[in-house]
Parts: structure tokens; C-alpha cells; sequence
């Protein structure tokens, strides 16, 4: 399965994509803005999104729209630090299959992969 | 801002530190900043808040700190200049964020700003328009401060 990875912070990039190490995943694209994620969407066409909201250029709520109407089956998982339940229910209402909130630890992140993979 | 909104501050710090690193951090007594005076280390990560309240919260420490939390979370992570200021943003983000939790979707954070020592006359960049208050922070033997400034 192809994933794009999308934060605004370096370190939140580089910890996903180590942290999932174990699963049998490819890492088709990070990006730290919601622009340059669309892009490498578009270009990419992963099965999986990891998707900050707060991000320059283009929130991530709004990448996640685009997101949904170009392809509704892409499974994308929220990484915020918000935590307003509202903002949680408004991203599952988009299509976003899960929401994971920040700070997070490697077993949260694998747990939410597994549930999202199947596997 | 009430006594009661800088407590969400201190304690979603606390549990940050405690969820990630699984040693609890110890905030001081917090004080209000007087008017010409700057609280600023090394490393400075600024969340700008608009919304139902205005200002900023802001986390500032030495590299050492930071080198050592960033180590935490990714042993083995190259510890560069623009990570280590990455871990100021990513910290003050975090901290605000999770905020919402208790100030609600109208407490809206910006993405994080970046000042290092290096940056110039950070203080400058750093005057807020509201009262603001100052949380001393230790964690293992390191020194922070965790700074609140917000208007309703």
C-alpha cells in the first residue's frame, strides 16, 4: 500500500514514517503544506493519507475535501493537535476514517495502521 | 484570562511530558511577566491564537532540552539546528492545540513561528498586547518557561 505523509512539523514526518517501519508499506510522498500535498496526491495516487490540519498554504480539512472528491476511497487518518470534538466530527464527516490526536506514541500510530490496513 | 484557563496550559505540558517521555515535568509557580522584561532562551516556538481569544502561547528553552526531548521521541534522529527549533514549534503546537479540548473549535492556533537566538531581537517579535504569564518549567535538569499571553 502507497502512503503520503503530510505535516507541517519535520519531525512529526520523519516519526510516522519510521514508526512504520514494521508494516508493509511504501512512502510515496511527504509534505509540510497542504498545497505540496495535493500535488504529491494527485501525482501519487496513495492508498493511505496521514493528514495534519493546521498547515501553511492549505489546511488540512481543506485537503481532505479535495481529497474525498477525487478519490472517496482513499482511507485518510487525521494527526492534529486540536482537540475540539467538532473538529474530530467534522473530519469524519468528510471521509477521514480515523482521527489520531497529537502527542501520539509508535503503539497509537500502529494501532490506528492496523485497524486502517487490516492487518 | 482567568486563573483557570492558564491551568489548561500547565496541564496539558504535564501530560505531554509524561505521555512521551514518561518523566513527568515540574512547572513552577506561574507569575505575571512585567511589562519590559523578555523570557527567552535559545529556542523559541510561538503559536499565534485568534478566534474568541487573541494572542499567543509560547514555549522557550535551551538546545539542550530540546536535543534531549527530540532524542526521546527519535533515538538516533540527526539533532540539527532547524530540527531542534522544529521541536520548539512542534511542542508550542501541541500544548495549544490540545487546549481546544477545554476552550473549544473558536480557540484557533496558527501554525507555529520558529525564533532562535540567532533570529535578531526575538523579544521585538515576541511584545504581546495582553497580560501575560509565565510558567517556569524543569524537565530532568533542564530549564523552560512556558508563556501565555491572551485577550478575550
Amino acid at each position: 500500500m502507497k502512503v503520503l505523509i503530510v505535516d507541517d512539523s519535520e519531525i512529526i514526518r520523519e516519526a510516522i514514517e519510521k514508526w512504520l517501519g514494521d508494516f508493509n508499506l511504501e512512502v510515496v510522498g511527504r509534505a509540510g503544506d497542504g498545497r505540496k500535498a495535493l500535488e504529491l496526491y494527485k501525482q501519487a495516487s496513495p492508498d493511505i493519507v496521514t493528514l495534519d490540519i493546521t498547515m501553511p498554504e492549505i489546511d488540512g480539512l481543506s485537503v481532505l475535501d479535495e481529497i474525498m472528491k477525487i478519490n472517496p476511497e482513499t482511507r485518510v487518518i487525521i494527526i492534529s493537535a486540536l482537540s475540539a470534538k467538532e473538529i474530530a466530527l467534522s473530519a469524519l464527516k468528510k471521509g477521514a476514517r480515523s482521527f489520531l490526536q497529537k502527542p501520539f506514541t509508535k503503539l497509537e500510530l500502529e494501532d490506528v495502521f492496523r485497524e486502517i490496513t487490516g492487518g | 484570562m482567568e486563573q483557570q484557563q492558564l491551568q489548561i496550559f500547565i496541564e496539558s505540558i504535564m501530560e505531554y511530558f509524561q505521555k512521551i517521555t514518561g518523566v513527568g515535568i515540574e512547572t513552577g509557580v506561574p507569575y505575571l511577566k512585567e511589562e519590559d522584561s523578555s523570557v527567552l532562551l535559545g529556542y523559541t516556538g510561538v503559536i499565534g491564537i485568534s478566534g474568541k481569544m487573541r494572542g499567543a502561547v509560547y514555549i522557550t528553552a535551551e538546545g539542550d532540552f530540546l536535543s534531549e526531548l527530540l532524542n526521546t521521541i527519535m533515538p538516533g534522529m540527526e539533532r540539527s539546528e532547524s530540527r531542534i527549533a522544529g521541536m520548539a514549534g512542534e511542542l508550542a503546537n501541541t500544548i495549544a492545540g490540545n487546549a481546544q479540548k477545554v476552550l473549544g473549535k473558536e480557540f484557533l492556533i496558527s501554525i507555529p513561528i520558529m525564533l532562535t537566538s540567532a533570529s535578531g531581537d526575538a523579544s521585538n517579535k515576541l511584545e504581546l498586547k495582553a497580560p501575560t504569564f509565565v510558567i517556569p518549567l524543569k524537565w530532568k535538569n533542564h530549564q523552560a518557561f512556558l508563556v501565555v499571553g491572551l485577550l478575550k
